[in-house]
């Protein structure tokens, strides 16, 4: 029986940041002990801490139900108490997630902005019209995806066949069958 | 292209305000002619329903880009369906600052 296809999550905020360290972890363990939090785990938190939402409201708010939202709540603040309680760096990185607008960081003048001209990337900065821009959902989602390309297809279970789809969407296809998967395979208990 | 500009007062020297919907004053910039206008933001102290209220006026002043340090769950949607761009800053910039930077790229057209 294939399993259950997991819906995307929308992740309206993306962190501005990559992670925590420690101020005591020495640079060159950060690799080894680090916490993954996933994008819409940072949402969950950011939604219910931060912004003071219901969780029914932060369940709309990423498009999925009431109890699911309670699932990726508890998971990220399990993974928070486990880097403050054993000092260990924390990394937002990949997950099940989409946002909502593709956003865009300028490496000029540092800004966050998002995108009008979906499903093309934009090609210059609005605000100061520089060419340096690079998609955060590249710089969040690339880094687990790369990892995961010689996973199964849960379809036709040809070996090393998923890509990760082209733009900003989140999920993989398979080049043997076709068929596409709205998030990462990895994270459907295969 | 015009642009709306969340600004925590009425000079270049103020800081780019935290939230749109509910900051002191919106600077419109049109990068086009370069008018300049400071408008106090009437619906800052309402309630609710202010993200609502200050679209109306980006959407009445033709608005194609918001920059801003932070926007509202609710605003961010009807911005996406309306297309208005959002532009975000984490650094604290002035006014004066963020229309430099515009300048720039007004220049290069």
């Amino acid at each position: 029986m294939s399993p259950r296809i997991k819906i995307p999550r929308r992740v309206i905020n993306a962190p501005v940041i990559q992670g925590f360290i420690p101020t005591t972890t020495p640079q060159e363990d950060i690799s080894q002990e680090q916490v993954i939090i996933h994008l819409e785990e940072y949402e969950a938190i950011r939604l219910c801490d931060y912004e003071g939402l219901t969780q029914i409201e932060a369940s709309e708010c990423m498009g999925v139900s009431r109890p699911t939202f309670t699932r990726i709540y508890s998971q990220a603040l399990r993974k928070v108490a486990t880097a403050f309680v054993e000092g260990r760096p924390l990394h937002f990185m990949g997950g099940a997630g989409f946002f909502d607008t593709d956003w865009y960081h300028c490496q000029d003048c540092g800004c966050y902005f998002s995108s009008v001209t979906r499903p093309l990337p934009p090609d210059e900065c609005p605000v100061c019209g520089s060419q340096q821009v690079k998609g955060l959902g590249e710089q969040f989602m690339m880094e687990d995806a790369d990892n995961n390309l010689n996973t199964t297809c849960p379809k036709c279970g040809s070996r090393g066949s998923l890509e990760r789809l082209k733009g900003n969407r989140p999920g993989h296809w398979c080049k043997k069958c076709g068929k596409k998967f709205p998030s990462n395979p990895k994270h459907e208990k295969l | 292209m015009k642009v709306a500009i969340a600004s925590s007062g009425n000079d270049k020297q103020a800081l780019l305000s935290e939230v749109l919907a509910r900051s002191p004053w919106v600077v419109f910039y049109d990068t086009l002619t370069g008018a300049l206008e400071f408008f106090p933001n009437p619906y800052s102290h309402n309630e609710n329903e202010v993200g609502h209220e200050i679209l109306q006026v980006l959407i009445s002043r033709n608005v194609s880009l918001v920059i801003s340090r932070r926007v509202g769950k609710k605003l961010k949607q009807w911005l996406d369906a309306r297309q208005i761009q959002l532009a975000i800053f984490t650094e604290h910039l002035t006014i004066g600052q963020v229309l430099e930077l515009l300048g720039r790229k007004s220049s290069k057209v």
